[in-house]
């Protein structure tokens, strides 16, 4: 199985006179993963997204997809990626299934293998009752499976998706994310690049995370890796009262602490090592009678995005 | 089921003119969906005929003797009619270029050349319909048509001109213009219009509107109008012909232009 990496972005560059949009950019997108990248308003998320659909081009700098470069082998590159943009991409007059056909010919399929790739499109996204219906028609959520459905048409091994759920309900959301990990999951081979401000969405979709700044990477890893890098694990007990929570801190063998505000909670950070985690529980046992409560929380991507992400 | 395959799918490349003759139909589809753009230029040309013809066209006929005034008339009508209705090209082209779908088939065709095409084609179907109508409806208020070689003939010169007015809306779309600033094109060549022997020959003006009926190059393509449609003797067709010819180039040379700029700009 190949493993090299899906998208392969070199030193990428980009800017507009003076304003510097993306600086510097490297970053590899491991085959079959779905990664998010995350970041601020203004962070250059949309710019890099559409450089690497080539829709743009780059200042300086080389994006290689499925291996092809971008500028020496536009055709393959782009032949090897689907791309759902921002904001609905549709001719709003249009059905689902006239844009499916559509779509079929301008990446030159012939009349009858549009039509088949439609049908096809139809029935996988569910589209059957709406497929005669025009796309202004259609609620937010059925668009955006459009839309999907439409960078799919072509069977790319790469989809870029940017900010695929921004203006849908929390159902349609999760529909469309259901979707999303149905199509990694179908093929080991197919990469999601997603652009992202959800944290949530980016919670239930990454495999990895590139976090985008000013124009920058400034980190790039799993979600765990992350999470550890801004926080530790806490495990936080609520006892009976004053004693017990003395008596826990001065009998532990793991250094509990007062919680400043609450003289009957104690807190443990936790490192990577499980052996604290275990004795701590442990010495909880011992004591289990006067718990009250117990917690175990870890940082967030929200801590991420606020160590990272902001300025 | 989910097609496994994730090789991009490798077919022959499509002869282009699948793919134009595929945007041809794309967005004739879209035109007959737009109520607006389909009716709006129609319903302007009759409107001034019914008018013109049931306000004028006794005095017309006064200042031109052993003449038609309907047939006199009916080549400004057309003119106007093809600036309105030819604009639609670039309403077409901006809604895509502004929604980001001309992106999407450039980024699956390689170049936006074929859709662009398209649009020009079936804004000039449109157009010619438009134009047929309007003849038609001149015939229901007394217009009697020469010989009907004059008459394709004339349709003929609205529609190079109507090609002409879609390529510089097309230009102003695809350079991201603004849809009041792509209707511009429309208002410069419907203004321009009445600036040209509208009501009586231009040798019947005086004064200042004489001088700019002369230069305008509208009379050039009016007067050839009407010659061909009566058969007369084609005295404007040489600068008729220079005008087109100009617009043409320079309409085709103002989407080169604009699809550069627009590439630079990406």
């Amino acid at each position: 199985m190949p493993t090299s990496p899906a998208i392969e972005i070199h030193a990428l560059t980009k800017s507009y006179g003076d304003r510097v949009v993306l600086d510097d950019v490297s970053v590899d997108v491991a085959r079959g993963s779905r990664t998010i990248v995350l970041g601020p308003n203004g962070a250059g998320k949309s710019t890099l997204l559409e450089i690497i659909a080539t829709i743009r081009t780059p200042t300086s700098g080389s994006v290689r997809i499925e291996g092809h470069d971008s500028r020496e082998h536009l055709r393959d590159a782009r032949r090897s990626i689907g791309l759902t943009p921002q904001s609905n991409a549709l001719d709003p007059l249009a059905t689902p299934t006239e844009i499916f056909e559509f779509q079929g010919f301008a990446l030159g399929m012939g009349r009858r293998g549009a039509r088949e790739r439609a049908r096809e499109l139809v029935e996988l996204f569910g589209l059957g009752e709406h497929s005669r219906k025009r796309i202004a028609q259609l609620s937010g959520g059925t668009r955006r499976k459009v839309d999907l459905a439409v960078a799919l048409i072509g069977e790319p091994p790469v989809i870029v998706l940017d900010e695929p759920t921004t203006g849908l309900d929390p159902l349609a959301r999760l529909d469309f994310w259901n979707e999303l990990t149905r199509l990694n999951d179908s093929d080991p081979n197919r990469t999601l690049l997603i652009s992202t401000q959800d944290l949530h969405e980016a919670e239930v979709l990454a495999t990895d995370i590139v976090v985008l700044r000013e124009g920058r990477v400034v980190a790039h890893d799993t979600p765990d890796t992350l999470k550890r890098r801004v926080g530790e694990r806490t495990l936080t007990l609520g006892l009976a009262n004053r004693a017990a929570a003395q008596h826990l801190i001065t009998k532990s063998r793991t250094a509990f602490q007062a919680e400043p505000r609450a003289e009957d909670l104690v807190r443990l950070a936790l490192p990577e090592d499980s052996n604290v985690l275990e004795t701590a529980l442990e010495d909880i046992g011992a004591m289990a009678g006067a718990v009250r409560e117990i917690r175990l929380s870890e940082p967030s991507l929200d801590d991420v995005f606020v160590a990272l992400a902001s300025r | 089921m989910i097609s496994t395959a994730t090789s991009p799918v490798h077919t022959p490349a499509a002869i282009p003119i699948t793919v134009v003759t595929a945007a041809t139909i794309r967005s004739l589809r879209t035109l007959l969906r737009s109520p607006a753009l389909l009716v709006s230029p129609l319903a302007q040309s009759l409107f001034f005929l019914l008018v013109y013809t049931g306000q004028l066209s006794t005095v017309g006929e006064t200042y031109l003797p052993g003449g038609s005034f309907i047939a006199f008339l009916l080549p400004l009508i057309l003119v106007t009619g093809v600036a309105t209705g030819a604009g639609a090209a670039g309403t077409l082209v901006h809604q895509d270029v502004s929604s980001g779908y001309l992106d999407r088939l450039r980024m699956a065709h390689g170049t936006s050349a074929p859709f662009l095409a398209g649009t020009l084609v079936a804004t000039l179907i449109v157009v010619a319909f438009q134009q047929v109508v309007t003849v038609a409806g001149a015939v229901l208020v007394g217009y009697r048509p020469g010989a009907l070689p004059g008459v394709v003939a004339m349709l003929g010169l609205m529609l190079v001109l109507g090609l002409a007015v879609a390529l510089f809306t097309v230009a102003l779309a695809v350079r991201g213009a603004s849809t009041s600033s792509i209707n511009l094109v429309t208002l410069v060549v419907f203004g321009m219009s009445f600036f040209t022997g509208f009501f009586a020959p231009v040798e019947q003006l005086s004064g200042w509107m004489r001088a700019v009926a002369t230069i305008n190059p509208i009379t050039y393509l009016v007067e050839t109008a009407r010659h061909l449609e009566s058969g007369a003797a084609l005295e404007a067709a040489p600068l008729a012909t220079a005008v087109l010819v100009t617009l043409l180039v320079a309409g085709a040379l103002a989407c080169v232009l604009s699809s550069n700029h627009a590439r630079r700009n990406r």
